[in-house]
């Protein structure tokens, strides 16, 4: 019965996380020095924390200009956020806490049925996530820009929208508008193409957190006894990973879907190696 | 030999959570530095601001509206000097560089409207279009508390205004914002309040975006 209800809890927790991210609507809590360990954009009107790929781009722009000290202070300040949430929960804060991950779980219903399987070509794809990720130090420190922040379409979802729906007068596009405009299109026009696409192929933030899916107590664990490769997981699997055959997979984003799919419970959830659901 | 390890031990530990308390409340202190700039780069937009958009200086005079004007498009910097002074022939050395030729602090910061004042040659008010008497001038002097005596002789200068837009911390509205750089501190030798200098502009600048 609980595994029934893991998705709804998954939704709420998601939800959970969508109004925390914009607590600053409270007025509660005005700016602060902290980072979402997820993704979403400090320009949100309501945001109290910063991006994390923000203070990357910072923290690299600060090495060349104010010196090597205060850039990697700032640095290590971010990887110490990043390693702590990242240690607890690896790739799980993509599947239940990440309001971007909500977005594309809201529109996984509606993409194409053109594009609903998986092709096996787009697979090498998702190393471009980790491609993303490397280029934003290195753009911020050669050109000593925020050319990442420029493109990035969260930037557009989560903070020129809601800006803009906020005070639509008080505002005029910028240089930057139609590459914004343009990006976040692409972003729909994926995720409504590929179910988690942005997740998959793009985000540099899941290529941040993947490799703490090796280290936390968090796990999908198949039984391989138990199994009898009914493929039902891995057709579930919105990363479209070979769920029997991982361990640890650095693309699983722990939402669940296959730990519901599996008929005799061989999928489960594992908190230190112990089944919970 | 326990104790004494246990000692280091301990000692290893203090240093290393003083070295990262040091990181978290810089890190965090910066972080929100950061978070409490408008980043526009982030929106892709800019503040659409009215003609009548005002705000007070430090000398509580509104600001002219030349400048407000200036503001719309880039980061404002307005520079006082008088003809006989050496910080301002220094601070003036910096901003144009002309001991490293070609390396122009201007041509660093292409969107930044660089304004000179000298009370002393009325039309040496370089970076705007247009030119001001030496009366409207003197009123842009008042304006920025760059104080003049009995004689009509600067005390202030060199005198450094950097006026750019920031984030209101009560609001969250888009609101001007300035830094007020006094001369008294830039003495020929004093190398740190170049780079301060710069380090603000260079602040200034890029967290606009």
């Amino acid at each position: 019965m609980f595994v029934d209800r893991l998705q709804a809890i998954r939704h709420v927790v998601q939800i959970f996380f969508l109004v925390t991210a914009i607590f600053g609507v409270t007025g509660l809590v005005g700016m602060t020095g902290f980072v979402y360990p997820y993704y979403f954009c400090y320009s949100c009107p309501y945001a109290w924390a910063s991006c994390p790929l923000g203070i990357l781009q910072h923290a690299f722009i600060d090495i060349r200009t104010l010196g090597l000290l205060e850039g990697l202070r700032l640095l290590a300040y971010l990887t110490g956020i990043i390693s702590l949430f990242g240690l607890a929960f690896g790739r799980f804060i993509c599947g239940w806490a990440c309001p971007i991950g909500a977005l594309q779980d809201l529109l996984g219903g509606l993409r194409m049925k053109a594009f609903a399987k998986e092709l096996p070509r787009l697979y090498p794809l998702r190393f471009v996530k980790y491609g993303v990720l490397l280029l934003i130090p290195v753009t911020s420190y050669t050109f000593v820009e925020v050319l990442y922040t420029r493109l990035c379409p969260v930037g557009g979802i989560t903070g020129t929208f809601p800006t803009l729906l906020m005070d639509w007068s008080g505002w005029v596009g910028g240089t930057d508008f139609p590459i914004k405009i343009a990006s976040v299109a692409i972003f729909f026009v994926l995720v409504l193409a590929i179910f988690r696409g942005w997740c998959r192929y793009l985000c540099p933030l899941g290529a941040m957190l993947s490799p703490f899916n090796k280290l936390t107590p968090l796990s999908i664990h198949v039984n391989k006894r138990s199994c009898v490769n009914c493929g039902l997981c891995s057709k579930s699997c919105p990363m479209k990973i070979d769920v029997p055959k991982m361990k640890r997979n650095l693309e699983c984003i722990g939402c669940g879907r296959c730990v519901g799919a599996c008929k005799n419970h061989s999928a489960r959830l594992r908190i230190f190696d112990k089944g919970v659901v | 030999m326990t104790k004494t390890r246990y000692l280091l031990t301990l000692l290893f530990a203090l240093c290393a959570l003083w070295l990262m308390l040091a990181v978290v409340l810089y890190g965090y202190q910066r972080s929100e530095e950061i978070a409490s700039t408008p980043c526009l780069g982030c929106l892709g937009l800019n503040p659409a601001q009215t003609k009548d958009f005002q705000f007070k200086t430090v000398m509580n005079k509104s600001t002219p509206d030349y400048i407000t004007d200036l503001l719309k498009t880039g980061v404002v910097f307005l520079h006082f000097r008088i003809i006989v002074c050496t910080a301002c022939d220094e601070i003036e050395a910096m901003i144009f560089n002309t001991q490293e030729p070609g390396k122009d602090i201007q041509k660093d910061y292409p969107d930044v409207h660089f304004v000179h004042s000298n009370l002393e040659i009325p039309e040496d008010l370089r970076g705007l279009n247009i030119t001001l008497s030496k009366n409207e001038q003197r009123s842009l002097y008042d304006t920025y508390d760059v104080g003049l005596d009995k004689k009509g002789k600067s005390g202030n200068v060199p005198l450094m205004v950097i006026i750019t837009l920031n984030k209101n911390d009560g609001t969250g509205d888009i609101a001007p914002y300035f830094i007020s750089l006094y001369g008294s501190g830039y003495s020929k030798a004093d190398i740190e309040s170049r780079i301060d200098t710069a380090e603000v502009l260079h602040h200034t600048y890029f967290e606009r975006y």
